[in-house]
């Protein structure tokens, strides 16, 4: 099997600071439509499943159980105990469908059950991890680089800059191996910032669906999200410069 | 790279040598790129920002760097189990309609 880049490659291999902004700005209309329409689609699928409508559930669970799996994993020991954090969701889910609200979005409400139902089970294995990550998100130590790294005169500036991994080959970028290693380097993130991560840049949730799904603030979303991104960044440059 | 960029990351570091410079150092570029990529900078700190990326050598690649991350983690979804069907064919179905040459579209 081989692994593709999904695309807006174009427009991130321009370099000119201009061009970031270009791709920031009219990254926004594009998303606000995509929030239109599975809203629109989510109100639909509310209604089908209310009606009893086994189609639109087996298209739900279709859709949201390959990240609910992953997601629960980062809670829980094993991928037994995920499966049955999944299962246990989608029952809660049925149970609770006629009572809920539409104050937020019906995946962010089963997430929301996901995460909880992970994290009790979670506790109650004894070979877990402490929840020592839970306070990370506070705003203390914010410097995600090495500070070693910009201690050249003067001060603050990059004294060990980035390397040219990015300059790679696409076939070397998405070798089988790198991708292993991507995949390793994801389950090694502390476990709320991983959680963030993963579905702010693999599912590509809104932050607010994040905050609403993990009970975060805006800020301390925004804070584990940057420690993720520079953490993984500085993975892959140093799994590329070990080569 | 262009000369006048390498001639303003030079003055930079120069001013800041001197202890003048108007301009974030790295190490704040490099704090502030989530919020700079989430759009929720400030105008002020986003011009600094802007300012920064201009004069030097090295930020942009850093953040193109955690783009390219980014779009590499993206990457590593499309493995057996990690993307439904139902997923799959909504992608498929999207690419259909808008066809390869469309950068704005996605999902
Ligand atoms: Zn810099």
């Amino acid at each position: 099997m081989s692994y593709r880049l999904p695309r807006r490659s174009d427009r991130y291999t321009r370099c000119a600071a201009a061009a970031e902004v270009d791709a920031v700005a009219d990254g926004e209309p594009v998303k606000a439509q995509d929030a239109t329409r599975s809203a629109l689609a989510e109100v639909t699928v509310l209604e089908r499943l209310r009606g009893g409508d086994e189609r639109a559930f087996e298209s739900l669970i279709d859709q949201h159980s390959p990240a609910m799996l992953r997601l629960a994993l980062v809670y829980v020991p094993n991928l037994a105990v995920a499966e049955e954090v999944v299962q246990e969701t989608w029952l809660a889910v049925v149970r609770g469908v006629d009572s809920f609200q539409a104050r937020s979005s019906l995946r962010t409400w089963i997430f929301r059950i996901l995460v909880n139902r992970a994290k009790s089970s979670g506790m109650a294995e004894p070979r877990n991890l402490p929840l020592s990550d839970e306070a990370e998100g506070d705003k203390a130590e914010r410097s995600v680089v090495d500070t070693a790294r910009f201690s050249g005169l003067p001060r603050g500036y990059w004294s060990s800059p980035p390397n040219h991994w990015d300059e790679l080959p696409e076939d070397r970028l998405l070798a089988r191996e790198t991708m292993a290693f991507i995949e390793g380097a994801i389950e090694t993130l502390p476990r709320v910032q991983q959680a963030v991560f993963r579905l702010r840049d693999i599912e590509h949730w809104t932050s607010a669906e994040v905050c609403e799904a993990l009970g975060l603030t805006v800020a301390n979303q925004r804070v584990l999200l940057h420690r993720a991104r520079a953490r993984m960044r500085t993975a892959i440059e140093e799994y590329f410069d070990a080569r | 790279m262009r000369v006048d960029k390498v001639l303003r990351g030079m003055l930079m570091k120069a001013l800041a040598l001197a202890g003048l410079n108007p301009w974030l150092t790295c190490r704040e570029c490099v704090d502030l790129v989530t919020e700079f990529l989430e759009g929720a900078l400030s105008p002020r700190d986003r011009a600094l920002v802007l300012a920064h990326l201009e004069r030097c050598p090295h930020c942009p690649r850093y953040i193109r760097q955690i783009e390219l991350m980014i779009r590499l983690v993206g990457a590593t979804a499309t493995d057996s189990d990690a993307l439904s069907p139902v997923n799959r064919a909504a992608l498929l179905d999207d690419f259909r309609r808008h066809g390869p040459r469309d950068p704005d579209d996605e999902t």
